[in-house]
């Protein structure tokens, strides 16, 4: 029994913080056979018909949900310790070294890849083993990033191994996810801790073309996408062209915005022009928008003119030609709206430059809400968007004279009733109190109701008094 | 013995005291009718205009995520680092707030369906498979110029914590005890509620992009 406190002590110095790593007398092998041995050799408790564990599990689950996890980590610890047959126990190593992940703490990191190393050698058929391995590169991938030269051979090896198939799962053409998770943790860690390193990795893992690799590229190209260097572009621009798999190829091409060469700017125009997928046209217009400059405005700008072109498509580019707020575009946008015919399009344009806020943009859509020649639908579109683009007060309330058709009417109220100036107030109380038509003096009055003002009450106590 | 048999025994002044004893007052139906037209009527008319101006709006809700995420500084259950705040995430480029305000759509839908799912007390394995996806891409965007912000961020990490404990869930007998377990992580962090008060409302439009 004495003999074996040294190894119990081992292992709660190792959970509560033990010298650092390069300094400890154990390697991080010795480390595990530590943790492993103390709790194969600790004193069984007794076996109760409830499971003993399950006061220590709660509570270290409870501790995790409050973000206490030093403290959480002791809990799954004790349970290790304490109740060594439990049928928590082998899942208390990942929630234990989860918690200590959690901390960020060099040496806490340490203890949590011995965990995990423990729980992969001792509890195989563990619930939590599926995502093990991923945390494992994780913590991995942070200890390499605090300097340590073991856990960087860790993450390069295994980063690599994602280059290449899994003959076996392609032979019985099983994709499980799972597999995927530590090679894309792994990746993902070499990313951040030495991207020079990591790009031709990511290269060779986006070249394979077997089935059960289409997860593991989705997220190569994010991780891609996350440093420049000089290779990006390029990686990028092939994953676009010629990736079997649309979705990879989508996401290549959304995030060939954060490239913005000309090179890019080519590609991502010609995928425009000639691609028949709606999802990788309206990327492309997204990736595009990113992308400031000339060229690229001036390719949004013709697409969104571009008759008999795929209308959802060019309502995309209206939408970023909107979102890039340049006087330019909102001259084009203004031009447009007289040139092109679907309703749903001019809508967009209408809300475009409702975006824009400016003075003129803002006019524009006043002169369009009085055009009695336009469609009535329209103009009431361009008078709610006037409105909460910040329209004068005073042209609002005097519009309501001076339009006579009862729907603008309508909207106007509805327009006033979203702002919250004293004259938008005095306008719907003066409509309440006088205007003839019994549903638009119904509709103010309901208006009234919804305001918080004093004096909105005290009118419809007047009315129901009257 | 009968209740009507006890008034009738009772004295005449008190049946009558009875009678107005704790009598409800009489119910303000045309209040409550003008109250509940009056709420359907103003849900028809935004509504109406919402509909029209949804795709548009949508979009636009991807790009002011960064606007949401600044509200969970009120609710947030952690303090933050002082001088932090959603300027770093609205800063961040458009690209990383589209892929972020996808990813909190399709991990709100997931947790929400989780809820229902968990009180028929066993899952369904591409429930699990989805919540393994998102689990993966927690752990990118928490690597990220996305986790800049120390909002998303803590947000992120809570949802790691749940995802992790979601995608690990036990045979039974200990199945129930895990789902117990899940479901308090998300009620004591908020977990749903600071989700939804920064999900885009109109999730389909960052689903168009479609990017992690």
């Amino acid at each position: 029994m004495f003999a074996m406190l040294p190894l119990l002590a081992a292992v709660t110095t190792l959970l509560q913080g033990p010298p650092a790593r390069t300094t400890a007398s154990a390697s991080r092998a010795e480390l595990a056979v530590v943790a492993g041995s103390a709790i194969a050799t600790a004193p069984r408790a007794a076996w109760a018909q409830q499971d003993p564990g399950d006061s220590l599990y709660r509570a270290g689950r409870q501790l995790l949900n409050r973000a206490r996890y030093p403290e959480a980590a002791r809990a799954f610890n004790d349970l290790i310790k304490r109740y060594p047959r439990s049928s928590y126990t082998p899942d208390a190593h990942y929630w234990a070294a989860f918690a200590l992940y959690r901390t960020g703490d060099h040496n806490n990191l340490v203890a949590a890849a011995a965990l995990l190393e423990t729980q992969a050698s001792r509890f195989p058929r563990a619930a939590t083993r599926g995502d093990g391995d991923a945390l494992l590169a994780r913590v991995e991938g942070e200890l390499a990033r605090q300097g340590d030269s073991d856990a960087a051979q860790w993450v390069q090896a295994h980063a690599t191994a994602a280059t290449t198939a899994d003959t076996a799962r392609v032979a019985q053409a099983t994709c499980p996810n799972e597999d995927d998770d530590p090679r894309i943790a792994a990746m993902n860690a070499l990313m951040q801790m030495d991207a020079a390193n990591a790009v031709p990795v990511i290269q060779r893992v986006l070249e394979r073309r077997d089935p059960c690799s289409v997860e593991l590229r989705r997220k190569a190209v994010f991780v891609l996408s996350q440093k420049r260097s000089d290779q990006t572009e390029d990686i990028l621009l092939g994953v676009a062209r010629s990736d079997p798999d649309a979705d990879v190829r989508g996401q290549a091409i959304f995030w060939l915005s954060q490239v913005g060469s000309d090179k890019a700017v080519t590609a991502l125009d010609s995928i425009l022009r000639t691609s028949n997928d709606e999802e990788l046209r309206d990327k492309a217009i997204f990736a595009l928008s990113q992308i400031h400059g000339p060229r690229t405005a001036q390719i949004l700008r013709d697409y969104a003119a571009r008759e008999g072109g795929p209308e959802d498509t060019r309502e995309k580019a209206v939408f970023w030609l909107g979102q890039q707020h340049g006087e330019s575009n909102a001259a084009f946008l203004r031009d447009l709206y007289g040139r092109v015919s679907p309703s749903d399009l001019k809508e967009k344009i209408i809300f475009s430059l409702s975006q824009m806020r400016s003075t003129e943009n803002t006019r524009w859509l006043m002169d369009l809400a009085t055009n009695s020649r336009e469609d009535v639908e329209l103009r009431k579109k361009a008078l709610f968007w006037a409105g909460q683009s910040g329209a004068d007060i005073g042209d609002l309330t005097a519009l309501y004279d001076r339009v006579s058709d009862r729907d603008m009417k309508e909207q106007l109220i509805f327009v006033y009733s979203q702002r919250h100036e004293p004259a938008a107030l005095d306008k719907m109380i003066d409509i309440a109190r006088h205007e003839t038509d019994k549903d638009l003096r119904k509709k103010a009055v309901f208006w009234l109701g919804q305001s918080h003002d004093p004096r909105a009450a005290q009118v419809l106590l007047e009315i129901i008094n009257q | 013995m009968t209740p009507e048999r006890d008034e009738n025994e009772l004295p005449a002044g008190l049946r009558e005291a009875l009678r107005d004893y704790r009598q409800p007052p009489a119910a303000p139906r045309e209040e409550m009718w003008w109250a509940i037209s009056a709420a359907r009527s103003r849900r028809r008319s935004v509504r109406r205009i919402m509909r029209r101006a949804y795709w548009g709006l949508a979009l636009a809700a991807t790009l002011i995520l960064g606007i949401g995420i600044g509200r969970l500084v009120s609710r947030g259950t952690r303090p933050l680092p002082a001088g932090a705040g959603s300027a770093a995430y609205a800063a961040a480029s458009t690209p990383y707030r589209v892929a972020a305000g996808q990813y909190l759509a399709r991990t709100e839908v997931l947790l929400t369906d989780f809820s229902a799912e968990s009180r028929k007390g066993r899952l369904d394995p591409q429930f699990l498979s989805a919540a393994r996806d998102l689990l993966t891409t927690t752990r990118l965007m928490l690597d990220s110029p996305a986790a800049d912000d120390p909002q998303l961020k803590v947000l992120l990490q809570d949802l790691e914590l749940v995802l992790a404990q979601l995608t690990q869930l036990p045979d039974e007998p200990r199945q129930r005890t895990e789902l117990d377990l899940i479901n308090q992580s998300l009620i004591q962090r908020g977990v749903l509620t600071r989700l939804r008060a920064v999900t885009p409302a109109a999730g389909a439009a960052t689903r168009d992009q479609g990017v992690l």
